[in-house]
């Protein structure tokens, strides 16, 4: 036997297993959601991309149809590259970016002013915006994609569990819809929060069925779907913004 | 065969900008492997193109976020394409007796040793380290990554418990990763 081998730790096994291929349909959604914020996981997995990448390489060569390539352009969207992908197909309202921008960059200022810790800007930290009114149950969240391009603003009061979430710099492209995400070990998969509205609050009344620790500790993150939402209640590719709650300094 | 490579890389960032000739380039350079990639653990020619066609639609506008130092082109799409049709094969029922008999012994000579040279010593030192498993075992990391045998599916093939795979899947990766790690 093999007694002399370390084990991996939980979040080896399961980067190990991602990459492997062995974990099921709920744990790769899981994983596809949780490594674009958890830098742990997502180190794990460039690790085990490498260690199997001579395989990867290896795999024997088959040729597709002959036409495949043309449906592949076929395909392809008309516009610049760049806006083509679900990371990037985000229209952004420049103006709204300017303004969030400024917002948070208060929100840094007034949190340094009260001597808490200063929250800085990278994917996963929240923002309490309300912690002048003294109401320290409200969280706020913001989406985004990297410091540079917050997209979403999610506010909750985690004793009553409610959510609502506005877009700030995001549309979703035609025929196209944002579906919010928590996600959570105890929960198991990602569950979803419903769609979220081009404009205005879309408020989430499912949330009501997780406990405040979910609630609290929950990552929260948007995937693009097709319109309407998911089909199968799985976020069907990776999250194109996410961010953790933060309580109020 | 770094050449290959650096091809490529400058492929993606003509990709990048826009360019379609590039795209079609680097198509004809890579779809076989990916395609390889797909059909293997899909098993079917007209979803693994289906898959295919999908991944490239996703280069085209992601060509940008390739990263030279930390994986060859080849390696990058390919591991962009196993990640998705592994969603895929996941979405389906749970596999049948029917399906598994199909996938039988995998044998490590099946890959294909001119398409790995870019990895030559690196794919040396994997399969150095793969030998040091129990032949079992072998079999199952082998299964697992080139078709698609998901935990419950190795549990049947190898009439052990699933918590028995996992456990076995555990040892079988920290073995691997302490002879694979300098």
């Amino acid at each position: 036997m093999t007694q002399l081998t370390p084990d991996l730790t939980p979040t080896e096994a399961l980067a190990a297993e991602y990459v492997l291929g062995t974990l099921d349909a709920d744990e790769r959604a899981s994983v596809t959601l949780r490594r674009a914020t958890d830098a742990d996981l997502e180190a794990h997995i460039q690790a085990w991309e490498q260690h199997f990448a001579p395989w990867a390489a290896a795999a024997a060569d088959v040729a597709p149809s002959a036409d495949l390539f043309a449906k592949i352009e076929a395909a392809l969207p008309k516009v610049e590259p760049k806006l083509s992908v679900a990371s990037s197909t985000i229209s952004v309202a420049n103006d709204n970016l300017a303004t969030l921008k400024r917002q948070v960059g208060r929100w840094r200022a007034a949190a340094l002013g009260a001597g808490a810790l200063a929250a800085s800007m990278f994917v996963g930290v929240g923002v309490q915006q309300y912690a002048s009114l003294g109401t320290p149950k409200n969280f706020v969240a913001v989406l985004q994609k990297d410091a540079g391009s917050p997209a979403f603003v999610v506010s909750v009061n985690v004793d009553t569990r409610a959510l609502t979430i506005r877009p700030v710099a995001a549309t979703a492209p035609q025929g196209k819809s944002y579906e919010l995400w928590i996600i959570n070990d105890k929960i198991g998969a990602p569950k979803s929060l419903g769609v979220v509205q081009n404009a205005g609050f879309t408020t989430a009344p499912q949330l009501k069925q997780y406990s405040s620790d979910v609630v609290q500790a929950g990552l929260y993150a948007i995937t693009l779907e097709q319109a309407g939402g998911s089909p199968d209640g799985k976020p069907s590719g990776a999250p194109v913004f996410a961010g953790k709650l933060v309580e109020a300094p | 065969m770094a050449n290959a490579a650096e091809d490529l890389s400058r492929l993606l960032s003509e990709i990048a900008q826009g360019n379609r000739q590039s795209f079609a380039a680097f198509y004809s350079a890579t779809s076989a492997k990916v395609f390889g990639v797909c059909l293997s653990l899909l098993k079917r020619r007209d979803i693994a193109e289906e898959i295919v066609q999908e991944v490239y639609v996703k280069i085209w506008g992601k060509a940008a976020d390739f990263d030279a130092s930390r994986a060859s082109p080849i390696t990058w799409i390919a591991t962009i394409a196993r990640n998705r049709c592994l969603d895929e094969l996941r979405k389906k029922t749970p596999v049948s007796l029917d399906e598994l008999q199909e996938t039988q012994e995998f044998a490590a000579d099946e890959i294909n040793p001119l398409a790995g040279l870019e990895h030559g010593q690196d794919l040396a030192a994997l399969m150095r380290c793969l030998n040091t498993l129990e032949e079992e075992r072998k079999q199952m990391i082998l299964l697992a990554y080139y078709r698609g045998l998901s935990r419950e599916a190795l549990s049947q093939k190898f009439a052990k418990p699933v918590a028995t795979i996992k456990t076995w899947l555990h040892r079988s990766l920290a073995q691997l990763r302490i002879c694979l790690t300098p």
